[in-house]
């Protein structure tokens, strides 16, 4: 009887520490897609900044480039948003309406037109937002070092 | 069925014709109205197709979809009844509530 409860024993600790090792793996993962993303959102920034304050009359082959890496910042960052809801839970909804109001902000308006002009009004918009979008992702990361 | 990608193009951009050739008001004029005059006249739902998309402005979108409203005598609510916008992968979900807030916004000129 005893050497039966003893191997019940060993098996419920492996169990458990097959169960823990994948949770602590999972979440680590997550934290580092976490950490990617708020380089990404400075990536986007930094490049929407270039972009919206290039002269087009004076830049126009800088701010073609400027555009091209915009475009791949957004659309790269955007394979965050399949585990987004996952990872951020409640923050989800307020995730999702800051990153719309980043697309429309470095996007939207003149963007890739002949009559895009220099934004000041735009460039304070997108620096207010990917900062609130970089504040929520880090509150969302020390949740998660919390929940550890 | 309407997909951006294969019947236009996968980098759509710009609003019009001095905007590049793959702008928003080339796709609505060239694309997206006939195909939706097409749903209309078959009394059914266009479906809008986003997966393959590799890369598209909010101007371009605006252009095409908001112009439906601005230009081609569409309102919100019509379009909301005959467009039904698809997308597999979730990574394209902003060009969708995009699209869906272009036409909402959009006012008649």
């Amino acid at each position: 009887m005893e050497f039966l409860v003893a191997i019940f024993a060993a098996l419920a600790a492996a169990l458990l520490t097959y169960l823990a090792q994948n949770y602590f793996a999972m979440q680590s993962e997550d934290s580092a897609h976490l950490n990617d993303h708020i380089s990404e959102i400075k990536i986007i920034e930094s490049y929407a900044v270039e972009y919206w304050l290039a002269d087009p009359d004076e830049e126009e082959k800088k701010q073609r480039l400027y555009q091209v890496k915009l475009e791949g910042a957004i659309s790269s960052s955007s394979c965050f948003n399949e585990d987004a809801q996952r990872i951020l839970g409640y923050k989800y909804t307020e995730y999702v309406k800051l990153d719309q109001a980043i697309f429309e902000a470095a996007t939207g308006g003149a963007f890739g037109t002949a009559e895009k002009a220099i934004d000041y009004n735009r460039v304070v918009e997108i620096m207010t937002l990917c900062t609130q979008m970089r504040s929520l992702l880090r509150q969302s990361r020390r949740i998660q070092y919390m929940a550890n | 069925m309407l997909s951006i990608a294969e019947d236009f193009w996968p980098f759509p951009a710009g609003r019009v014709e001095a905007d590049g050739p793959y702008n928003g008001e080339r796709f609505r004029k060239e694309k997206l109205l006939p195909a939706l005059i097409a749903a209309e006249e078959a009394e059914a739902v266009l479906v809008v197709q986003l997966d393959g998309l590799k890369s598209c402005g909010s101007s371009f979108l605006e252009s095409a979809f908001g112009g439906l409203v601005r230009y081609e005598g569409y309102t919100a609510r019509k379009l909301q009844k005959l467009i039904r916008i698809d997308l597999q992968s979730s990574s394209l979900e902003r060009y969708k509530i995009s699209i869906e807030t272009h036409i909402k916004r959009a006012v008649a000129e």
